[in-house]
């Protein structure tokens, strides 16, 4: 790569990589890494991928990325839209004929990728940070994969254990209810590295970002955090000059990545 | 005999909601809110409402809690997505002036369309008890035993609204509805609601909806009770074909909530003190214009 890319378009070209071919994909609100990630592995190695652009509802769009995934325009370049009625028909696992993934964050994320939308604090309802609620994070349950995202890596997000499980991460409770083929969590990437599981459902350093050290993820994850290969934690790969022209000129023409807020 | 016209004034709109009613509203994060009749019964002070919003709701729900007028809320989402946390949402519920019922997208969609269908419940495939979110509203997820299988499933109850209140692009004056754009959950909701109300930005000719577009149609006139027709009727919220979402405004709010609650709902008297109170040059702003350039880019 010839030209320096910015965070949030490294954490883009990282989850597009990690789509595959064969898949129908999701994300929810406020995600504009996943939007453009999706897109972008339609244009590169996944050209069969179907991917939902969150409550809009829009199938398959190919509309210059924006910054709200239920905006009315991501229709201008859709092949379908589905009604909020068909997207919980479909992601309950109704009339599924490929494997799904869906793409989320939320404010806490546990070692074993649990996810939390409801608030901080364990006293409910008495929260001391009220979330917005569990939104979509419930299809966890019933997507085939996922992965997560987080736009901040630090103590407040990554802990030990989340304060209410929104979507379930890689846990017991997943294998008592959930389909034997769901899953759960693959991946999580963070503005400053990416992580993966082990054998035992836990989280890991796979690869820490260019300008950044496994001892600052460390440092700044609530837990502890070994390291998927054995040795130095390698640099998480840069986009190629063919994944970074596609991402500035097809799927993000706007910029919208690049001024993107990451912590 | 001549058939009846539905539109009614914004007024006599917000007066078909009463205190203490279970009130849906449609549209989802900042699109297709139907403001002008959240603003009014913010100023006319209900009391007590229950909200079941849209799945993922922000600035109407914000607008009606910072108002003092709401009870409850049934909500997936209240949030303001880019803009971040909903302030008004966030501290009623953390100083437990409003009661939260925490609940998901499948409850909000699969209780409307238990409504709709008129079924006494909806159960869910398995999965869900692998959340936690059952343990925080467990009279609303109860179980049921599948008479064919003999497996215990989570349940969703029927939620009728006794109102429920959407934004759609364009309508008749019959209340033949067309949702130009995205549809939300905002048929489920006009097909559940006992009383049912549309705002449109746009009045189309009688004859229009009988003309070859009777697939355009999303819900029929005889699910639709009134309409209220008003120009940037989901202001600051988008109106699909019509206009983006007002960032600016957003901002604002985000900024400072309770100037912006006075500036833009207390102290206008009508819809259009608001908009004059918004200003030509931001509602002008908004406008999608770009459909040609569109349209030239593909062809070239």
């Amino acid at each position: 790569m010839t030209e320096t890319c910015t965070t949030s378009e490294l954490m883009t070209v990282t989850l597009a990589r990690g789509l595959r071919n064969e898949e129908w994909g999701a994300c929810g609100a406020n995600s504009q890494i996943p939007m453009a990630a999706f897109q972008l592995a339609r244009l590169t190695h996944a050209p069969d991928l179907n991917w939902l652009s969150g409550g809009g509802g829009a199938i398959n769009s190919a509309a210059p990325l924006v910054k709200s995934t239920a905006d009315p325009v991501t229709l201008d370049s859709a092949e379908h839209s589905f009604r909020l009625e068909d997207i919980v028909d479909f992601e309950l696992g109704g009339w599924r004929k490929a494997p799904t993934v869906g793409i989320f964050g939320g404010m806490q994320v546990d070692r074993h990728g649990n996810v939390n939308m409801v608030g901080i604090g364990r006293d409910y309802p008495k929260l001391r940070v009220r979330g917005p609620g569990t939104v979509g994070l419930v299809f966890a349950a019933y997507f085939t994969r996922t992965m997560i995202f987080v736009q901040r890596h630090d103590k407040r997000i990554f802990v030990d254990e989340v304060d209410h499980v929104s979507a379930p991460g890689r846990t017991a409770a997943r294998r008592e209810f959930c389909d034997p083929h769901s899953d759960g969590p693959q991946l999580v990437v963070t503005p400053l590295a990416v992580l993966d599981f082990g054998d035992d459902d836990m989280l890991r350093i796979k690869s820490v970002h260019p300008g950044h050290t496994p001892d600052e993820v460390r440092e700044r994850t609530g837990f502890d955090l070994p390291s998927s290969t054995p040795g130095e934690v390698p640099l998480t790969p840069s986009p190629t000059d063919e994944e970074l022209t596609m991402l500035r000129e097809r799927v993000d023409p706007g910029g919208v990545l690049r001024r993107l807020r990451l912590d | 005999m001549n058939r009846q016209s539905k539109v009614i004034d914004v007024a006599s709109a917000a007066d078909l909601v009463s205190d203490g009613d279970l009130v849906a509203i449609g549209g989802i994060h900042a699109h297709a809110a139907p403001m002008p009749i959240i603003r009014e019964l913010a100023r006319a002070g209900r009391r007590n409402l229950r909200l079941l919003p849209n799945v993922s709701a922000g600035l109407p729900v914000e607008v009606l809690i910072a108002a003092g007028t709401v009870a409850e809320v049934y909500t997936a989402y209240v949030g303001l997505e880019d803009f971040g946390l909903a302030p008004a949402f966030r501290a009623a519920a953390e100083n437990s002036t409003i009661v939260v019922h925490d609940v998901d997208e499948p409850f909000t969609i699969y209780g409307l369309k238990a409504a709709a269908a008129n079924l006494p419940f909806m159960p869910l495939p398995h999965g869900h008890e692998a959340t936690g979110t059952r343990s925080l509203s467990p009279e609303l997820f109860r179980t049921v035993v599948d008479p064919y299988s003999g497996n215990e499933h989570v349940a969703i109850p029927s939620m009728r609204p006794d109102v429920g209140i959407v934004h759609a692009p364009r309508c008749d004056r019959f209340g033949n509805v067309f949702f130009d754009g995205p549809i939300y959950q905002d048929d489920l909701i006009l097909r559940a609601s006992r009383t049912a109300i549309v705002v449109t930005d746009e009045i189309v000719p009688d004859d229009y909806a009988a003309s070859g577009r009777h697939k355009e149609v999303t819900v029929p006139s005889f699910m639709v009770s009134a309409v209220v027709a008003l120009p940037f009727a989901a202001h600051p919220t988008s109106s699909a074909g019509h206009y983006r979402r007002d960032e600016r405004m957003l901002e604002e709010y985000v900024r400072s909530p309770e100037q912006w609650m006075a500036r833009y709902v207390s102290e206008p008297q009508d819809h259009h003190q608001y908009l004059e109170r918004v200003g030509v040059e931001r509602l002008v702003g908004t406008l999608r214009v770009d459909f040609q350039a569109r349209a030239d880019r593909s062809q070239a």
